[in-house]
């Protein structure tokens, strides 16, 4: 089941004393793997499982082929057996100690002076330094994310584990920490599990996604992957119904981005960071279609693209599009029929400016990334 | 009156007060600890047998000290099963023995070490458990290293109180062991004893002796129990 290069592999079942069970399906090689889905679905449950916190019934979770957890086999690892860095989502600093002492805290059976130097180079690298003697309560909450950070990396762990590492922070600071933490967790080399509910966090942070719904693992894949084309409507109805595509800023301009995407060139409103590598997202309904160039459309952005599916959804209809790269469009049934939209088909593809939204994505994976796109049953 | 009109303080009973109180205390944090962890630790099971622990370790509170005295006496006679169960390990007795009052004086105060025990256990945010356990840290480091300090304000507040305590335990005491000098005759047996007798100068002195121990061990309290690591954050 397991492809090679894999170094977690996770599939089990955990049942709460409520009744309700939760399935985790996670593997990885590498990355960033985001388990995305709506509160309460279970993906903080799969990430205690994995940390060795919460049992499961059933199933087995394995590293680099060791055993963790095997039902059958009786093995239970506990958390502290399992080399793990966790980031839970409340950080969980000790109050009673400062931040080198936070840092240092996993550090004790080391010679004082190894202590000191990789504490003085985790603080160093999390740009700690001048906090080293400040208290967690008088930290900000970005101060206090960095920290934590430092305190699971600083035992170099050979996994790490992040609980909605972002939402204890408020929207403007999230937005600002998004690429920093990206490169960071890329920067370890380590796999990455990460549990976010948030639409640009997955994006943003994830190479790989698992998207769960009440206890069940709906969809495996790359993020774009994911995103563009979901599996069924209850994973659309979750990630929205979005073309998530990899981009490249090539040039700015008065507040304009030009982004390169598979050859075709998209305008989009700037980021406020410099951000080279980008997710260009557009939403179904944004993507207007027409049969020929239109001079009194307004939208800037018009590529050929050569229809792939017609797919009926209710009222509108879900086009599949192939510009060099996928593209879903929604139109209404009436549009559809006035445009003949059958597959291989050529229309003119457009999309407002506004309607681009950029992503910044700071960092690649440090190893082609592969997650099973098959869903156990 | 002068100085040398005074009788000199009862030594002998400020010793044994003070033996007295410091082994209750070591032994109420070696069971109570333990036993505070367990009650506050969150249960699946077992809730009934918690809750009659719990009622239990609260009793003293609300029993008059010559009731719980009296029921000790008949309990630890010679002839009753826990007379002849220490007899059998001791080849002594319990009632008028400086064990017996020991005895007394932990199941007096369980309430004093119990509550601030379970109170601060029970505060405790778990998920620091968890974060020290993630960071490779057994199950005892952590104890020591999380629990311990986080919950110290709470153990130190019980271990002070029950020392306090047991320093003015009176009823029981009396009850179970009499009035032997330089074997349960106490402080506060002595200032009954000296009051009884008229001798009200020398109530005075060990009165005063009492309070100075009650006033000690409050501004103790307030002292160890900000946690260390609080102090000078500037705050």
């Amino acid at each position: 089941m397991s492809q090679p290069g894999q170094r977690l592999v996770a599939s089990f079942t955990v049942r709460h004393r409520s009744g309700t069970t939760i399935d985790g399906h996670v593997e990885t090689g590498g990355g960033v793997v985001v388990l995305y889905g709506p509160s309460g679905c279970g993906k903080t449950t799969v990430l205690r499982a994995l940390a060795g916190l919460d049992r499961p019934t059933t199933g087995r979770i394995a590293f680099d082929g060791v055993p963790w957890f095997d039902a059958e086999r009786g093995i239970d690892l506990p958390p502290q057996s399992r080399d793990i860095g966790m980031l839970g989502q409340d950080l969980s600093l000790f109050p009673w100690l400062d931040v080198a002492g936070n840092v240092s805290y996993a550090l004790r059976r080391l010679p004082t002076a190894e202590r000191a130097e990789r504490v003085s180079v985790a603080l160093r690298r999390f740009d700690l330094d001048s906090l080293a003697r400040r208290m967690p309560a008088t930290l900000s909450g970005g101060q206090q994310q960095r920290v934590a950070l430092a305190r699971a990396l600083v035992r170099q762990p050979q996994l790490l584990l992040l609980d909605e590492p972002l939402s204890a922070l408020d929207a403007p600071l999230r937005a600002r920490l998004r690429p920093g933490l990206r490169r960071w967790l890329v920067e370890t080399g380590l796999p990455v599990v990460l549990v976010t509910h948030d639409h640009t966090e997955a994006l943003a942070l994830g190479d790989g996604i698992v998207v769960m719904e009440e206890g069940r693992v709906l969809q495996t894949g790359t993020v774009a992957e994911v995103f563009s084309r979901p599996a069924d409507a209850r994973v659309a109805r979750i990630v929205g119904t979005e073309s998530i595509l990899c981009g490249e800023v090539i040039a700015v301009e008065g507040g304009l981005a030009t982004v390169d995407v598979a050859g075709v060139r998209l305008t989009a409103v700037a980021l406020p960071d410099d951000c080279r590598l980008v997710h260009v997202c557009l939403r179904a309904e944004e993507v207007v279609l027409l049969r020929h160039a239109d001079g009194g459309l307004s939208a800037r952005n018009r590529f050929p693209a050569t229809v792939r599916f017609v797919v009926p959804e209710g009222p509108l209809v879900r086009v599949g599009l192939d510009a060099g790269f996928e593209l879903t469009a929604l139109v209404t049934r009436a549009a559809a029929e006035e445009l003949a939209l059958l597959p291989g088909e050529r229309v003119l593809a457009a999309v407002k400016v506004p309607a681009v939204h950029l992503v910044p994505r700071e960092g690649l994976p440090p190893r082609p990334f592969a997650v099973s796109t098959t869903i156990p049953r | 009156m002068t100085r040398e009109d005074l009788p000199p303080l009862d030594v002998t009973a400020a010793w044994l007060t003070f033996s007295l109180a410091t082994t209750t205390t070591l032994l109420l944090a070696a069971v109570g600890l333990p036993l505070a962890w367990w009650l506050a630790a969150p249960h699946r099971r077992g809730t009934g047998l918690r809750g009659l622990v719990e009622a239990v370790c609260t009793l003293p509170l609300v029993l008059p000290p010559t009731v719980a005295g009296f029921f000790l006496l008949v309990a630890t006679a010679p002839q009753s099963v826990l007379g002849r169960l220490w007899g059998g390990l001791t080849g002594g007795t319990l009632p008028f023995t400086f064990s017996g009052i020991l005895l007394a004086a932990v199941l007096m105060n369980l309430p004093y070490a119990i509550g601030p025990f379970t109170t601060a256990f029970a505060a405790l945010d778990r998920r620091l458990i968890e974060a020290s356990w993630c960071l490779g840290e057994s199950r005892l480091a952590t104890m020591l290293r999380v629990v311990l300090p986080a919950c110290w304000p709470g153990i130190v507040t019980g271990l002070v109180m029950t020392f306090a305590h047991v320093v003015g335990e009176f009823g029981v005491v009396l009850m179970i062991g009499g009035n032997i000098p330089g074997v349960t005759r106490t402080l506060s047996v002595a200032l009954y004893d000296d009051v009884q007798a008229l001798d009200h100068a020398s109530a005075a002195r060990t009165a005063a002796v009492l309070v100075a121990v009650a006033l000690v061990t409050l501004v103790t309290v307030q002292r160890l129990a900000r946690r260390p690591a609080e102090k000078g954050t500037g705050q």
